[in-house]
């Protein structure tokens, strides 16, 4: 592992298994309660225990988000299910609730606390705070931090940082907004966010407002972020698809490698900014880094598109290889693969589909597991993306 | 108990109050910034009249912000106590004497009783319960370290954005937002550090008796 830990986000299993063959170091996962996003699929404990020895095999880590703000009887019941995630040994949790940190505190447990990014901490007196009171090991800073405030606040400091790089924004302080729970009951809060933010309003009566942010992309200027000596870098995003998942992680650790051995250049950054704009079809804005927001980071029309480039990704079993679907794909289409650990991507094409021990021309459903032949050497969890 | 009234102005103070809760320049309000002469002076004119005085510091901070507070940290000292959210403020005033208060006053960071119990061991002298939870105190709790806002207008977002500014619309006029297939409208109004959107009605809470501090958060709501 590198100085810099690039922590990516996984919604289940397979993609957890993505985002660390792609090159990250950690992954941040949810169980099924507790956590901030209570659409994902989300892990059950058996399921985060086959995550876990998965990263550890691989000398990576699992940290588990249990960061709701909770009630009384979900207080209790996070405290018994903390033991079990200690019992199986998950590196970290992240939380938000001064209760729990108090119980991993005071039980002396062997897990390390993050503070998730909920609590905006965005301040070298507050990380203070909640080292000494709490004994906390890391801090998700607040999206609200810019460059120049986290270089301030670590000369002030020695506890862990972890930042948000990538990925969708509340247009609001984190954890302050009420608007879904106000609009829909559905409380953003205990995970459940409609994102409120970006609908459609009208002011005063007639003009059009639209107010959500634009996804945060960090590459024009990660190079600063790296020099500052923050710890992780996070990316967000646990409803994601495979497909975004391997790309944006690929990029970044592209260009971490780069940076680390003195390699960094024009190319290295063409390639991943090239990689982050293929795989999102929302716009890209800076959010806070660069001191002030300014309006292209905001949102300034409805855009629906859905992007469309993931078509499947490979699994390899018993010396079988599968696809799974995620489009209508017909035999002998071609299509761009990429796989761990290399930065080309390589044209494949599907020359034979079996299905239930029978030949198929297309794929009829998504996420079937359809057996395939194809022209080329394969590998586990290979992505198949449109060829641009 | 204590009565806290947000504070308007000196022509216009409530009489029951027993204190008034003044916006600093480190509020989420705050629409203007009160030099630092002035606020010492208003300290000054409340407590003449035997007012305490807390100060609404309940912005989340960013690091150059500390570096503003510490140079009003004296004439904070020279109040009753802060409204607090960010725990940067236990941090920066954790010798603070025993006369002034911690106050915590957060948006929604906790809704059980026992998270705002271990406040209470980490610095903290009071805790206001965010809004939503005032149900975790009844006529037989033990009240004398919690504070409850009976009146106030609902935060629906809070935003460092200031999104008016963003969009070209005047930042100084109260302007309503409606969701576009909704009927009901909302206030957005920019601060000098961000955005709120608010519901207009005001909020009337029930509190027990024995409440320590009750709070008339009336900051936006005008009285009559
Ligand atoms: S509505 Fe928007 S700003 Fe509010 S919590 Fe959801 S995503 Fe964040």
């Amino acid at each position: 592992m590198t100085r810099f830990e690039l922590l990516a986000p996984a919604g289940d299993l397979d993609k957890l298994k993505v985002a660390l063959l792609y090159g990250a170091d950690a992954v941040f996962i949810g169980g099924k309660k507790f956590s901030l996003r209570a659409k994902a699929n989300n892990f059950t404990l058996e399921e985060i225990k086959m995550g876990v020895e998965f990263a550890h095999n691989l000398g990576k880590k699992v940290h588990v988000t249990v960061n709701i703000i909770p009630n009384e009887k979900e207080l209790e019941e996070a405290k018994k299910y903390i033991k079990e995630l200690v019992k199986i040994k998950v590196d970290a949790i992240i939380v938000s609730s001064v209760a729990l940190m108090e119980y991993v505190k005071n039980n002396n447990l062997p897990i390390d606390v993050h503070v998730s990014t909920q609590c905006s901490v965005s301040n070298s007196s507050a990380i203070k705070f909640y080292k000494e009171e709490f004994n906390i090991k890391r801090i998700v800073l607040a999206r609200e931090c810019s460059i120049k405030n986290i270089e301030c606040m670590k000369k002030e400091i020695d506890t862990e940082i972890e930042i948000f790089i990538h990925g969708g924004l509340c247009s609001s302080i984190s954890g302050r907004c009420h608007l879904s729970d106000f609009y829909t009951q559905r409380k953003a809060n205990k995970g459940c966010c409609a994102h409120s933010c970006r609908w459609t309003y009208k002011i005063d009566d007639d003009k059009k407002f639209l107010f959500g942010c634009k996804d945060l992309c960090s590459i024009s200027f990660f190079s600063k972020l790296l020099d500052l000596g923050i710890n992780s870098f996070k990316i967000e995003g646990r409803m994601k698809s495979i497909h975004y998942i391997a790309s944006v992680v690929r990029a970044y650790r592209y260009y971490i490698d780069a940076y680390e051995k003195n390699m960094l250049n024009e190319e290295v950054i063409n390639f991943c900014n090239k990689e982050l704009l293929r795989c999102e079809s929302r716009d890209y804005g800076k959010s806070f880094f660069l001191g002030k927001i300014d309006k292209s980071d905001m949102v300034e029309y409805e855009k629906k598109e859905v992007n469309n480039e993931f078509v499947g990704y490979i699994r390899v079993i018993d010396d079988k290889i599968f696809l799974i679907p995620k489009t209508l794909i017909f035999k002998n289409d071609c299509f761009e693969m990429i796989v761990p650990n290399k930065i080309d991507s390589q044209i494949i094409k599907i020359e034979k589909m079996v299905l239930n021990e029978e030949e198929v021309f297309d794929t009829r459903h998504v996420n079937d597991k359809i057996e395939i032949f194809v022209d080329k050497n394969v590998c586990d969890y290979a992505i198949l993306r449109k060829i641009k | 108990m204590e009565k806290v009234y947000a504070y308007k102005n000196l022509f216009n103070l409530a009489k029951d109050a027993d204190a008034f809760l003044v916006e600093t320049e480190f509020s989420s309000f705050s629409q203007y910034v009160i030099k630092k002469d002035e606020l010492e002076n208003l300290i000054s004119k409340l407590k003449e009249i035997n007012k305490k005085v807390y100060l609404r510091c309940d912005r989340i901070l960013l690091e150059d912000e500390i570096i503003k507070l510490n140079e009003y940290k004296e004439i904070f000292l020279h109040s009753d106590g802060i409204f607090f959210e960010d725990f940067a403020f236990v941090e920066i005033f954790k010798n603070h004497p025993k006369k002034f208060k911690l106050v915590f006053f957060p948006f929604e960071s906790f809704n059980t009783l026992e998270e705002a119990k271990i406040l209470l061991n980490h610095g903290i002298d009071i805790v206001i319960l965010p809004h939503g939870n005032e149900n975790l105190l009844d006529e037989n709790s033990n009240c004398d370290k919690f504070g409850i806002s009976c009146i106030y207008n609902e935060i629906l977002f809070m935003s460092r954005r200031k999104l008016l500014s963003l969009k070209d619309i005047d930042n100084n006029e109260t302007h309503f937002i409606q969701e576009s297939t909704r009927l009901s409208k909302q206030i957005i109004k920019e601060t000098n550090v961000g955005t709120l959107i608010y519901n207009e009605k005001k909020e009337i809470i029930k509190y027990p008796k024995n409440i320590a501090f009750l709070v008339y958060d009336t900051i936006f709501i005008e009285e009559n």
